[in-house]
This record gives structure tokens, sequence and C-alpha cells, in this order.
């Protein structure tokens, strides 16, 4: 339960990310319009609220929301060091 | 006139400043002792898995075996206290208080006051040691001076801390824009973007952490609600224990009850609350052995988020059960659950993990906001061979905290190792192998070159903590002996203290590679920099 928790929570940030600007053309090597940032933006919110109720479901309530707090923590903290340094894709 | 976001940006800078340094102590402390009960185990190498608690019987017998020992060592003691390990340690410790001690001082368990049981129930010589505990208390109640003034200290830097982390959020008001973002290699924005990343991927823990590391304390710095109903403020714990009759002491030697059944009676009541598991985490006698005798059973403190009062109290000499436990009321529940989330003693293993990842990132956001102050004057000091003595001051505390103080707290494991283990004195010589290895630091920091400094410092606590684990290897109780033992715990102890071995040596390396920019760029937007990036 906390890894697919932990799973939901990466997919939610990755999401997130994509959804701003700057990681977004890094990763994709375009401009994103307003359109889509939204709907990337609402994607990623929900799989965040989706794990939290995964690490809930399997956890309670109490111990389940400070486990996915943590969790977020360890979510967002493998995209940061990727986005640094990892390279992106390149493109013609 | 200032807007008021630049408003924020000075009380951050220098409210964080002020308090940094403690700050970085108690954040370091805590997080180590999120390990509190496994680091006692790793200092106590006497004890063995053979010494851990299994099952109920393993319970009682060790709970029988202290009261014999006890009944010969200490029999005219006022109480007795024993505690039991949790899944996390092993061994029994047994406390007692003499009776005719005048001073009826408070005194830390060692050699003249506690015994050590072991598994089959025999006493056991262990080595005087606070272990993890130090780390624990000394978190908030600093050292060398009274506890009091260490906890008003604490609850005021601690008080800064709330006022940092709801200021930083306002002043940094790209930290959601800068999510994701670390830019390394460019000078004073790496560091702010690195004290940005510690800070906000782990904000609900430091909100949580700072906010009810305070709560903890609040009856010390926020008095008069107890005040305005109880005269003596000492009093409203009292009234949050089981009330039973007091019972003085009688002075008539009588024969005492077995406790096996009044163990067992405990163990049931507490499983029919469907609240957790009904281990049996400590027991108090009072007067034992004499016709007063009251035995208190607590409940293990690791079933649930908030640490109850679930204790038990029986006649020591009838064996009757005297209360029967009460519901917290709903404010002392809530108290409970807020000690409960910043202790942790809650948390099973992966959580545990999570708490002390957190409690890093803290460690690292304070040192980062520390080390930024001096990175963000440094370009801008008009004679960079002669800075100005508030610089230099403010960069020699900085090594000295940031570095000597966990080269400080390894040489307390060292010393654990090292110290003859029947030394009189020994746990105090431990602490005290923490602070002047931590006073020399700073000393090292004042006559050393800034960077030369760093470097040593960092490379000594690496090197301190890469020695451990391969002193203890050589011998003969090191990684493989834990592995053929099935002691999990200090082979993980080991292991995470050769992984801060490294991570400090990386440190160091870094430090030492370190070239710093000549000359500023100015640097291009963000977003057009990651599209030239991207090959736009």
């Amino acid at each position: 339960m906390s890894l697919l928790s932990w799973l939901l929570a990466l997919a939610g940030f990755t999401l997130l990310a994509l959804a701003m600007e700057e990681h977004h053309a890094w990763l994709l090597g375009r401009e994103i319009d307003r359109a889509r940032q939204r709907f990337w933006r609402g994607k990623g919110f929900t799989l965040l609220a989706l794990s939290w109720v995964v690490a809930t479901v399997g956890h309670g309530p109490g111990v389940g929301t400070v486990l996915w707090c943590g969790l977020l923590t360890l979510a967002a903290a493998p995209l940061l060091l990727a986005r640094t340094y990892v390279k992106p894709p390149q493109r013609r | 006139m200032k807007g008021f976001r630049q408003t924020q940006s000075s009380v951050h800078t220098w409210t964080g400043l002020l308090v940094g340094w403690v700050l970085f102590l108690i954040f370091i402390n805590g997080t180590v002792a999120y390990w509190r009960e496994e680091i006692s185990h790793w200092m106590r190498p006497e004890l063995s898995a053979a010494d851990m608690v299994h099952g109920p019987a393993d319970e009682t017998r060790m709970v029988e075996g202290a009261i014999n020992a006890l009944t010969s060592r200490a029999p005219n003691a006022t109480g007795w206290t024993i505690t039991l390990p949790s899944e996390r340690g092993a061994g029994a410790q047994a406390v007692w208080q003499e009776r005719d001690d005048p001073a009826r001082r408070f005194r830390w368990p060692d050699a003249s006051n506690s015994l050590w049981i072991g598994g089959d129930g025999q006493p056991l010589t262990v080595r005087e040691t606070r272990g993890g505990d130090f780390f624990y208390r000394v978190h908030f109640d600093l050292h060398y001076m009274p506890v009091i003034w260490a906890r008003w200290l604490v609850g005021f830097c601690s008080m800064f801390m709330l006022v940092a982390i709801v200021t930083g959020i306002i002043t940094h008001k790209k930290i959601f824009r800068d999510f994701f973002t670390f830019r390394p290699g460019k000078g004073q924005r790496s560091w702010l973007d690195g004290h940005n990343a510690t800070a906000v991927l782990a904000l609900p823990f430091h909100l949580m952490i700072t906010y009810t590391g305070l709560i903890t304390l609040m009856t010390l710095y926020m008095p008069w609600g107890v005040l305005a109903n109880f005269s003596d403020p000492r009093a409203i714990f009292a009234e949050l224990q089981p009330k039973v009759p007091p019972a003085p002491y009688a002075a008539t030697p009588t024969p005492q009850a077995p406790i096996g059944a009044m163990l067992e009676q405990a163990r049931q009541v507490w499983q029919s609350d469907n609240q957790g598991d009904s281990r049996v985490g400590m027991v108090r006698i009072s007067n034992p052995g004499d016709a007063s005798a009251r035995v208190t059973i607590s409940r293990h403190s690791t079933s649930t988020i908030a640490a109850d009062h679930a204790a038990i109290i029986f006649d020591g000499v009838s064996g009757k059960a005297l209360n029967s436990p009460t519901a917290d009321s709903a404010g002392e529940t809530a108290r409970q659950v807020m000690i409960g989330l910043h202790a942790g003693r809650f948390a099973p293993i992966t959580l545990r993990w999570f708490y002390f990842v957190s409690g890093l990132a803290g460690t690292a956001m304070v040192a980062t906001g520390l080390v930024m102050w001096t990175a963000k004057r440094r370009d801008k000091l008009s004679d960079p061979a002669k800075p100005p003595f508030g610089f230099r001051l403010v960069e020699r505390l900085n090594i000295a905290t940031v570095a000597g103080l966990p080269a400080g707290m390894v040489a307390m494991f060292w010393a654990n190792r090292l110290l003859p283990v029947g030394m009189a004195e020994r746990w105090p010589a431990e602490v005290q192998t923490l602070f002047i290895t931590w006073g020399l630091c700073l000393i090292h920091a004042c006559l050393r070159p800034a960077k030369r400094a760093w470097v040593e410092q960092f490379g000594l606590a690496s090197l301190l903590l890469l020695g451990l684990p391969i002193f203890d290897q050589m011998r003969g109780g090191g990684l493989w002996q834990h592995v053929v033992d099935g002691d999990w715990i200090r082979f993980w102890t080991d292991i995470v203290l050769l992984a801060l071995g490294l991570l400090m040596g990386t440190i160091a390396i870094k430090v030492q590679r370190h070239k710093p920019r000549v000359v500023a760029r100015k640097a291009r937007p963000n977003r057009e920099a990651a599209l030239a990036v991207a090959g736009e």
C-alpha cells in the first residue's frame, strides 16, 4: 500500500511538473498552452489526492496521513534530482 | 518604504541567523533521536538478540528476574522502575530510588542506581551509557545548564523557527515556481535553491515539528490556562494520572502478590480495547516489599499516535487492580496526538525512515540557511582578504556548528567504544567527549582558513563515522557478526553510520574541489535557458 501510494504521488508530481512552463520546456522542448497546463495540473492534484486515499485505506486516517506527508517528500525529491542531474532527451 | 515582502525577507534573514546555530543543534540531535532506541542498543554491545522480547512469556520472565535482583540489591528503595525493551531494543533496565537518599534529587540511571536484566531473567553487566537517550534529551534540555533555562531557550528558538518558516514562505515567492528546481554550481543561487528545496519538499514536516515541539512544552511556556484552574501547576499532571487512594509508607514488610498474574490481567484489559498491541512497557513498584506497595503497569507506548495513560494500578499485597483505565478527555487526547506526532514513537519502520529523512532535510535547511548568510555577503565584501569581524564570526560559528557538531557527536560514539567498560562516571565522560571535540572544532575553525577548516572538519566527521563499523569489525563485533547473530538493528545502524560517513566525505571533497566563481554572470531567465538546453 505504501508503495502504491508512493507511485501515485510520484506520478502526480510528474504531471504537476509537466504543467510548469520551465519543466515542460526542459523535458518536451516546447511551450505549454494554458488549457493543457490546467489539464495536467488537475490530473496531478487528483493523483496526489488518490495517493492520500490509498495511504489512509492502508494505514488508517491518522497514521496514513502522516505517512502520506513523508511519501510526498520522498516522491518529489527524486524528480528534483532527475531534473538537476539527468540530461533531457535530445531533440532535432 | 519597503514592500511587505522585503520586510519579511529581513525578518527571515535575521531571525534565522540569530537562532540558527541552536536550531541546527536541536534539529540534528532530534533527527538522530528518531533512532534513539537503536542507538542505545548499538551502544550496549553486552546485550544481544537473546535479550529481546518476543512475547508475553519473555516480558514476565524479565520482570520477575528484575524484581528478584532488586529485592537483593535495593530492598529499602522507595520505588523500583522496570522498563522493558520495545521491538527496537534488548534487555530490561531496572532503576531504583534509595529511601535514605536525603537529597532525593533526580539522577540519570548509572551503575549505582540501576541494573540490567537479560532475556533469561538474570542480571547482566552492561556498560554505563546514556545511549540514544542523550541525543533525545539534549535536543530540548541542552547540557551544562539547568533544564528550565534550556527549555526556555529552546522554546525561544523554536518560536523564531516558526517565524522563519512563515516569513520564508512569503519571502521566497518563487518557492512554488521553483519547485523541482536545483541549479548547482551557481554560487549564491545554488545555496538558495538548496535551502528552498530542503524547506519546501518537507514543508509539512517542518511546520508540524516546530509547532508540535512548542506544544510539548506548552505548560511551561504558557502556564496561565493551568494556573487559572490549579494553584500548583504540577497538579494538572497528577490529575491526568489514574486516580487511586494514596498509600503512605507503612514500614511493615509484607509478602507480595506474584507479579505474573498482574501482568496477565493488564494484558487482558488492553486486549479488549482493540487499540493496537497489548505489550507491557513499564512496571513501577512504589514502597516495594511493604504493606503499602503499589504496582503500576503501563502499556507499551507504540500502539497509537497518542500515547495514552492506559496504566493499571494494583495493590502489591493483594494483587487486586485498583482502577480500570479511563479514556482521556478530548483536550488531553489532542495534546497527546501533538506529542505523538512530534516524537514519532508510534511510527513503524517505514514511517520512522520518513521522519529521519525529513529531519535530515530540516537539518540541511538550517545549515544551508546559515551558509547562505555568508555566501550572500562574500561577493559584496570590499576587501575579501580582510572581512569585517561580524562576517568572520558568523563564518567561524557556521563551520564549528555545521561541521564540528556532527564530528563531536560521532566522537561520543567512539568514547562509547573506547572508554573502559567498568569505569566510574562513565556516561558523563562519554558526553564530555562530545563537547570537548566540539570545542576543539571551534578553536580549529578560528585558527584555520575558512575553506581548509570546512574540509578538515567534514573530513574528520567522515573518517570517524567510517571508522566505527571497521573498528567494531576488527574487534569481532562488526557487520558480519551482526548478520550471524541476526541482529538487524545493529547491522542497519552500522550501515547508516557508513552511509553518513560517505555523505560527510563527499561534502568534504566537494568543498575541497570548489572554485569560487570570479565573475558573476547574469543568468538568463529560466524558461529561455531550459529551452536552450532542450535544443530549440
